[in-house]
């Protein structure tokens, strides 16, 4: 059992990883919008591996389903064809991204590989509905102890649908 | 009344304001009664004050006047507060006096003059000034007044403000007597640091301890140079000193006294022959009891007195412009008094300074009388035979010639003869000085009275050198014959008749006993006496006349007395007999080139002093330090602005990406910050 | 089980190239596909410290996370349309106009 709950973990972050990467590699922008979603997938599958149901498809339905389809729309909309060639200033921005990725890497794994070999617990005490990760929990705790969270946010999704609306419309509509 | 003191010095504080507010749309003739009638006050206050106290100031009481607490911290203390006694009492009788008729001569004198009403509002402040220094009874106080003359001499010397000598002369007197000040600051501090105090007197009722009774107890300093900079009494007494060199022009610090004479003649009459040149003895005879116990002090101010005296006197015999005459006579009768306080004659003194402030005064008013009747010519060279024109004038000058030469029955001669007197017998310097110092003060005397003959007939006498059509009188609105030198107008002559009378009999308050047949008494000296420390005044009270003690004294002292006594009279009168003979004979006789030139002092001053700190000013601190120091950092400031500007403008390039750079590289670096922690 | 060093690890790489990739990339879109990345990123850390610690707190910052993002991809999105009806192009180095 452990380890193929390793092995899932191992094919899924590495297909994380790797579409990741893609989407650098990728010219055209709906080709690396397209490997983000495979590396939302991916997350997802980890969410699983990690007893957070709830997020895992959350993460499906409206990260992958709704906000790439979104991205999708506007690549579609505006119809940029890519073989112009590109203006770049300050070219030499590009070389230092390998030294600050270089940089960055070394900082995290640093701190991560000093955080040990800790494990995972497995489910956590008490029955499987009140375990972390169940919608059951997380539902309970947004109606109560996160309340002001939620309410607040719902403000925030108010402005975000005004602002894209004045935003994106035609002059004269 | 309450403050009778304050209303002296106040009454012309507010004649000055009044006039300098709203003098200059008030008529001459109210302009001249306000600034005649505020000094007219404070003379008959002072008269007032004097007759009513005179008993108790003879016997050594004082009258204060604490008006309020001006400095108070720490252990320093400095009020307003005035004070009378004897010697404080003497100057204001005098300088009122004196000063209300050249107030009233200045009335006729500068009438028609554009500045009319300043001319009196600064007269009157002087007046303010010279009252509280004299009235003052700390002395910071006393250098409050002191400062004050210092800056109306000023203002009055540079009167004719249009013409560059007389700018030059009065910042000249300025810069001079600041020098002396300097002196003067210094003095009073480390007086402070010694005896904690810097009031004269012990006055219990408020608190305060005087400086001199700090100064009666301590020890006599030695006689040695080393005491001057010891840091004792003796360093106090000659830095004071040297405040007085400046403000009574002596060697040094006195080339400021002959320019200073570029202002009108009253302001030479009453500030620089008057008043405010003795200021300085005014300061030593009130500090006479510091002096008493530094002994070098003493020496050096006898020194200085006799040098200048001399050496002015042989100056003032070459010179040509009849009010420069004038000035180096006062420079020299101030060197007079001063060589009196040195050998502890401070009574005779101030005895000299009470007589000279009246025929001083008496010979400039005459001269101005003379300048204005010759329209405003200055040079005796174009002079002559002026004794038919203005017989007034000449009869006054007459007076006040006599009695500066020392002639028997004048105020002068008393006075004079006291100081010589009193030289050659001191106690307090050592074997050969009380000789020397008498044998330069009577060569002096010698000099005095041939220079004074050469101005009289040279001005008076003698064939007329000058051309009558040169001498037109448009300026003057009197009916006088035209092209012809005139007589003054009456407001002026009767200053110079009152000066004249009391140019005659002023002296005789202070008549010797050796000298008196008839036992007049020496009111002066018994009066003063109180005030000051004076070795020469025999008798632990005053007025012992009568008594055996002072009898024995007449009879040891009085023979040597009369002798020189006599030796002064034919002194004074083998120099007018020479003066008269000579300079009838020859009245443009060339004097040396060397005492023409008042022996280069001007000159060497200006290569020694002038020039260097011009050029220092010029090429080091001018060029150097201001222009490419500091001009260059701040212009350097302003550069480096510029070019971290220039170089900063590239990080706002306006692209995203490189903004994202940056965050990114700030993120990096807090990140590992907190990695490396 | 995974320890859980090693999901911190995989965060942390998809953060790293999510960073890289906002300042390599030069078309607006692309970027903000980078951020959403570096987003998702975050979501995993704190999903995987929240079942470590047993907490609920990190997965409902997840949720609140996953509906600001929601929101600012619209927003946007919608801001990104407007440029680029002003200006034709997508390329972020044309939109440099804000410089001294």
């Amino acid at each position: 059992m452990e380890k193929a709950s390793t092995i899932i973990f191992i094919v899924f972050a590495a297909a994380a990883v790797l579409s990741a990467l893609n989407i650098l590699l990728q010219r055209n922008p709906l080709y690396s919008a397209l490997s983000l979603i495979v590396t939302l997938l991916s997350l997802s599958a980890l969410y699983l591996t990690l007893h957070a149901e709830f997020i895992a498809v959350i993460q499906i339905v409206v990260y992958a389903g709704a906000i790439m389809v979104l991205f999708i729309f506007v690549i579609m909309l505006l119809n940029v064809p890519a073989a112009q060639p590109q203006i770049e200033k300050q070219k030499g921005l590009r070389y230092l991204a390998i030294p600050f990725a270089g940089i960055l890497i070394a900082e995290t794994f640093y701190v991560v590989l000093s955080i040990g070999k800790r494990s995972m617990p497995s489910v956590p005490a008490g029955t499987e509905a009140q375990a972390v990760g169940t919608t059951w929990s997380i539902g309970t705790s947004l109606f109560t102890d996160y309340l002001l969270p939620f309410e607040v946010t719902s403000v925030l999704i108010l402005m975000a649908v005004v602002g894209a609306m004045v935003l994106a419309r035609r002059e004269g509509d | 009344m309450k403050h009778p003191l304050a209303n002296i010095i106040l009454a012309p504080l507010i004649g000055a304001a009044v006039l300098g507010l709203f003098g200059k749309r008030m008529s001459e003739r109210a302009i001249g009664i306000i600034a005649c009638s505020t000094v007219g006050v404070s003379m008959l206050l002072s008269f007032y004050v004097f007759l009513r106290h005179s008993a108790a100031l003879e016997f050594g009481d004082r009258l204060e006047e604490p008006l309020f607490t001006w400095i108070k911290a720490g252990a320093f203390r400095a009020d307003f507060s005035l004070l009378l006694d004897s010697l404080s009492a003497i100057y204001i009788l005098f300088i009122t006096f004196v000063a209300f008729w050249i107030h009233v001569f200045a009335t006729g004198y500068m009438r028609g003059d554009k500045g009319y009403w300043r001319f009196f509002a600064y007269m009157n402040l002087f007046m303010f000034s010279m009252l509280t220094l004299v009235l003052a009874d700390n002395f910071l106080l006393m250098f409050v007044g002191w400062e004050g003359v210092g800056l109306c001499s000023y203002l009055l010397i540079g009167y004719y403000f249009t013409k560059d000598f007389a700018n030059d002369a009065a910042k000249k007197a300025f810069v001079v007597n600041r020098i002396g000040d300097f002196g003067f600051a210094l003095g009073i501090m480390l007086l402070f640091m010694k005896a904690g105090t810097i009031f004269y007197f012990d006055a219990p009722a408020r608190g305060v301890s005087g400086a001199f009774n700090w100064a009666r107890m301590q020890p006599t300093d030695p006689l040695a140079v080393s005491a001057i900079f010891a840091g004792g009494i003796t360093t106090i007494a000659v830095l004071l000193f040297v405040g007085a060199v400046g403000k009574s022009a002596q060697i040094p610090l006195y080339v400021w006294l002959p320019d200073a004479m570029a202002g009108p003649t009253p302001v030479s009459a009453l500030i620089h022959a008057a008043t405010m040149v003795t200021a300085g003895v005014y300061m030593v005879a009130r500090a006479s009891a510091i002096y008493i116990h530094a002994p070098t002090a003493m020496l050096m101010i006898a020194i200085v007195g006799a040098g200048t005296a001399l050496f002015a006197a042989t100056i003032g015999l070459a010179q040509w412009d009849i009010k420069k005459v004038l000035a180096y006579s006062t420079i020299s009768q101030l060197g007079y008094m001063f060589l009196a306080c040195g050998v502890g004659a401070f009574s005779a003194g101030i005895f000299h300074v009470f007589t000279h402030a009246f025929f001083k005064a008496l010979l400039f008013l005459g001269s101005g009388s003379v300048i204005v009747g010759m329209h405003h010519e200055q040079d005796m060279r174009r002079m002559g035979g002026l004794k038919k024109y203005m017989p007034l004038t000449f009869a006054t000058m007459a007076v006040g010639w006599l009695a500066i030469s020392g002639v028997p029955l004048l105020s002068g001669f008393f006075s004079k003869d006291a100081i010589l007197f009193r030289t050659f017998s001191t106690d307090i310097l050592p074997a050969p000085w009380p000789t020397i110092l008498w044998v330069v003060a009577a060569a002096t005397a010698l000099v005095t009275a041939v220079y004074m003959t050469r101005l009289i007939v040279l001005t008076f006498y003698g064939k007329e050198r000058f051309n009558h059509h040169d001498v037109a009188s448009a300026q003057h609105t009197q009916a006088i014959v035209p092209g012809h030198p005139h007589e003054s107008p009456k407001s002026m002559l009767l200053a110079l008749i009152v000066l004249a009378v009391g140019a005659i009999f002023v002296g005789y308050i202070g008549v010797p006993d050796a000298l008196s047949p008839v036992h007049i008494e020496n009111h002066f000296d018994q009066f003063i006496r109180p005030s000051v420390e004076d070795p020469t005044l025999h008798g632990d009270d005053g007025g012992d006349a009568g008594t055996p003690a002072s009898l024995i004294r007449l009879f040891e002292e009085g023979p040597l007395e009369r002798r020189l006594a006599v030796v002064s009279t034919l002194v004074a009168l083998i120099g007018l007999g020479f003066g008269w003979i000579w300079f009838k004979r020859k009245p443009l006789w060339k004097p040396p080139q060397l005492l023409e030139n008042k022996y280069y002092v001007d000159e060497a001053y200006d290569a020694a002093v002038v020039q260097p700190i011009k050029q220092a000013s010029r090429g080091v601190l001018w060029k150097f330090i201001d222009v490419r120091i500091i001009d260059g950092a701040v212009n350097g400031a302003g550069l480096l602005a510029g070019l971290l500007g220039g170089a900063m403008r590239y990080l706002q390039s306006g692209l995203a990406r490189s903004y994202v750079a940056v965050l990114v590289l700030g993120a990096l670096l807090i990140i590992g910050y907190f990695v490396i922690k | 089980m995974v320890p859980l060093s090693w999901y911190l690890a995989v965060s942390a790489l998809l953060f790293t190239i999510g960073a890289v990739g906002v300042f390599i990339k030069r078309n607006a879109i692309a970027i903000f596909l980078c951020i959403e990345l570096m987003l998702n990123a975050v979501n995993l850390t704190l999903v995987s410290l929240s079942g470590f610690f047993g907490d609920v707190g990190g997965q409902l910052f997840v949720f609140i996370v996953m509906t600001v993002a929601a929101a600012e991809a619209a927003v946007g999105l919608a801001i990104i349309i407007s440029i680029f009806r002003n200006r034709e192009s997508l390329n972020v180095d044309e939109v440099d106009t804000l410089k001294l």
